[in-house]
């Protein structure tokens, strides 16, 4: 049995070196295939790369600042107008869900949240605003990055943060005051007077022009009712994300809320398509790529069969089966495929840190004035990825020449000059 | 006991709109162990009587059996049974892989034959040690001789003890000296493993040192010695 074993094992490392041998009878030719695979993988590699940095970064920013993990709202509200009076929660019920969650150890904070709409400014110049309420201490956490002044405070039930658009627009700076006017479910006006707390920059011009966060309480006093729209439960452990949604969902089943639960994943359906733009795009790249490789590995081998010809003629005579002769060049392929793509993935590995440490950007995105960073996060998940589809690529490709190889006559091989 | 009968055996070629006939009913027994010498003209069907025999080529009409067993209409996978147990072929221009030491050369074809790496390691020794190239085995073609090629490829052919040994002008592309070498190795090869052998060959020393000959013309036996022996075959 041991013997045996030695034998297979011995059998398996003469194969591979000569099928080592045999790739780097020429090495130019070999170099360049295999350069053009190492390309095409460094090309899958980065771009993957990059969409996975995109991904996380849309994921984690809808998560912390717009949805949370889980929201929590009354029935209809997700498929109706979300900032309309209608299907709020009463701040009882909003209680109950909260005490609930907080009860929770994979639960990490909880806000509720009121959307308001209407006009705010000076004396001088006014503007539409959306606002944004919520609980002081959660807002701090959740607010957008703070250009100006200070976050949101509870010791500070007056004070807002504005965009920075909004504040060029209305010429306002920290500590001054602004008039915000509403219209009630109840259909009268109201108003209140709020300073400047602080001033925020956000990608998107158009959210800095129109929103604004302020407390839950000045919002309440707007609206002369203490309701809220949603409430958002910000997990400890995103992994635990279902079990901590069928936790609430039985929650309210059993004290019969009529209220709903949805993930994040759930409402933030633009990443989804975001992503799945750019993965489309990287579909179309890795298929150009990859007919370049397979071209070119489908002509290499050619040439290796060709130049090989009488040497498949002795061997077949010699007792070869057609069987070995395609699988060794399906090794060649296979090998030319793992060589290339290590050497991208190598040349990838060094490349990535290095491209990050320079901060180079891409141009505004439609919409925004900030510049998008050019920024890879590498994972084990995308190299794998990358290796396995150079490996079928190149044994794809190694399939044709191989059976030509294999099918060979004998006679005409051993004529051949 | 016959190891190769071939019965009213044709050859015909297609190269172009007009018929080649490379081997006209041919008729022809190998008794085991027989040191044979197909001579003849360059195209008088030598070499595509070997490919018939060493079951590389299929012939247009007739029967080629080896050792009992009829190889026509055998799939390729029989075919490259018989091929890599009953045949050993040793070739004009020896055929090794430049990639391979003279040891893996001789070792490649055994792969399929011996799967215990200690016997066939044993094997290729021997082998070497036969042609006396034992201690050049770590060597690479490039880096020895033509003779010393040739003599490989002799090796290889022989290293798996095959039942019948071909060789097509197995001494032209070696000078006089290293061609006698080869033929007095093939010969001592012959009487001692009592390995059937056909050479296809028109080398005067090759035709003095056989059994028999056959003289091929236009694919046509023209004399078996063998047959005039007997009395009436040479026409």
């Amino acid at each position: 049995m041991k013997n045996r074993i030695l034998s297979i094992a011995c059998d398996l490392f003469g194969f591979i070196k000569f099928i080592v041998k045999n790739i780097w009878r020429n090495r130019r030719r070999t170099i360049i295939t295999m350069a053009s695979i190492a390309v095409g993988t460094l090309t899958l590699v980065l771009l993957q790369s990059y969409v996975q940095t995109m991904d996380m970064g849309l994921k984690a920013d809808a998560v912390q600042k717009q949805f949370g993990h889980i929201q929590i709202a009354a029935n209809g509200y997700f498929e109706g107008d979300e900032n309309s009076g209608e299907h709020m929660m009463s701040l009882d019920v909003v209680n109950l869900v909260t005490e609930k969650a907080m009860e929770l150890k994979q639960v990490d904070f909880v806000n509720n949240r009121v959307h308001l709409t209407g006009i705010i400014g000076t004396q001088k110049k006014s503007t539409i605003f959306m606002g944004i309420s919520g609980i002081p201490e959660a807002e701090a956490l959740m607010a957008p990055t703070l250009l100006k002044g200070k976050l949101l405070s509870a010791s500070d039930p007056y004070g807002i943060m504005i965009g920075n658009a909004m504040a060029k627009k209305l010429g306002v700076d920290i500590g001054e005051s602004l008039i915000a006017f509403v219209s009630t479910a109840s259909g009268s006006q109201e108003a209140i007077s709020v300073k400047v707390r602080g001033i925020y920059d956000a990608l998107m011009p158009e959210q800095e022009k129109v929103i604004i966060y302020m407390p839950i309480n000045s919002a309440w006093d707007l609206m002369l009712e203490k309701s809220s729209h949603r409430i958002l439960i910000f997990l400890n452990d995103p992994a635990k994300l279902d079990q901590i949604s069928q936790i609430m969902q039985d929650f309210i089943q059993k004290n019969n809320l009529h209220l709903e639960v949805r993930s994040w994943e759930q409402l933030a359906v633009f990443i989804k398509q975001i992503v799945g733009m750019f993965q489309g795009m990287i579909m179309v790249v890795a298929v150009i790529v990859f007919l370049v490789i397979i071209f070119n590995i489908q002509n290499t081998m050619h040439m290796a069969i060709h130049e090989r010809f009488r040497e498949i003629g002795a061997m077949r005579a010699m007792g070869s089966s057609r069987m070995e002769i395609v699988r060794s060049f399906l090794a060649e392929g296979f090998f030319m495929g793992l060589f290339g793509a290590l050497a991208g993935m190598a040349i990838a590995l060094v490349l990535m840190p290095y491209i990050n440490s320079l901060h180079l950007n891409l141009p505004p995105g439609p919409g925004s004035d900030k510049p998008t960073p050019i920024m890879f996060t590498a994972s084990s998940a995308i190299f794998l990825h990358a290796l396995l589809v150079n490996l079928f690529t190149a044994f794809f490709a190694s399939i044709f020449p191989a059976l030509k190889g294999s099918k060979i006559k004998i006679i005409d091989a051993l004529r051949y000059v | 006991m016959n190891m190769i009968e071939l019965e009213n055996v044709s050859k015909i070629f297609y190269p172009g709109k007009i018929p080649a006939i490379a081997l006209q009913d041919v008729s022809l027994q190998v008794q085991a162990g027989e040191f044979l010498v197909v001579a003849g003209a360059s195209g008088s069907g030598k070499s595509t009587l070997l490919n018939l025999i060493g079951l590389m080529d299929e012939p247009t009409i007739g029967k080629i059996i080896i050792d009992s067993v009829e190889s026509n209409h055998k799939k390729e996978k029989e075919l490259t049974h018989l091929r890599r147990n009953y045949l050993g072929f040793i070739f004009q221009s020896f055929h090794l892989i430049p990639t391979l030491t003279v040891f893996e050369n001789v070792e490649h074809p055994l792969r399929n034959i011996e799967r215990d790496i200690y016997k066939r390691r044993q094997m290729v020794e021997t082998a070497l040690n036969d042609v006396a190239l034992l201690d050049y085995m770590q060597r690479y073609p490039n880096e020895i001789s033509g003779g010393q090629q040739q003599r490989v490829s002799i090796a290889r052919a022989f290293a798996k003890n095959p039942a019948i040994v071909l060789a097509d002008e197995p001494t032209a592309n070696l000078d006089f000296a290293n061609g006698v070498s080869i033929l007095q190795l093939m010969e001592k090869m012959n009487r001692q493993k009592k390995v059937t052998f056909i050479l296809a060959s028109h080398d005067p020393e090759i035709l003095s040192m056989s059994h028999r000959q056959i003289l091929l013309k236009d694919g046509k036996i023209m004399k078996d010695t063998s047959a005039k022996k007997g009395g009436d075959y040479e026409k």
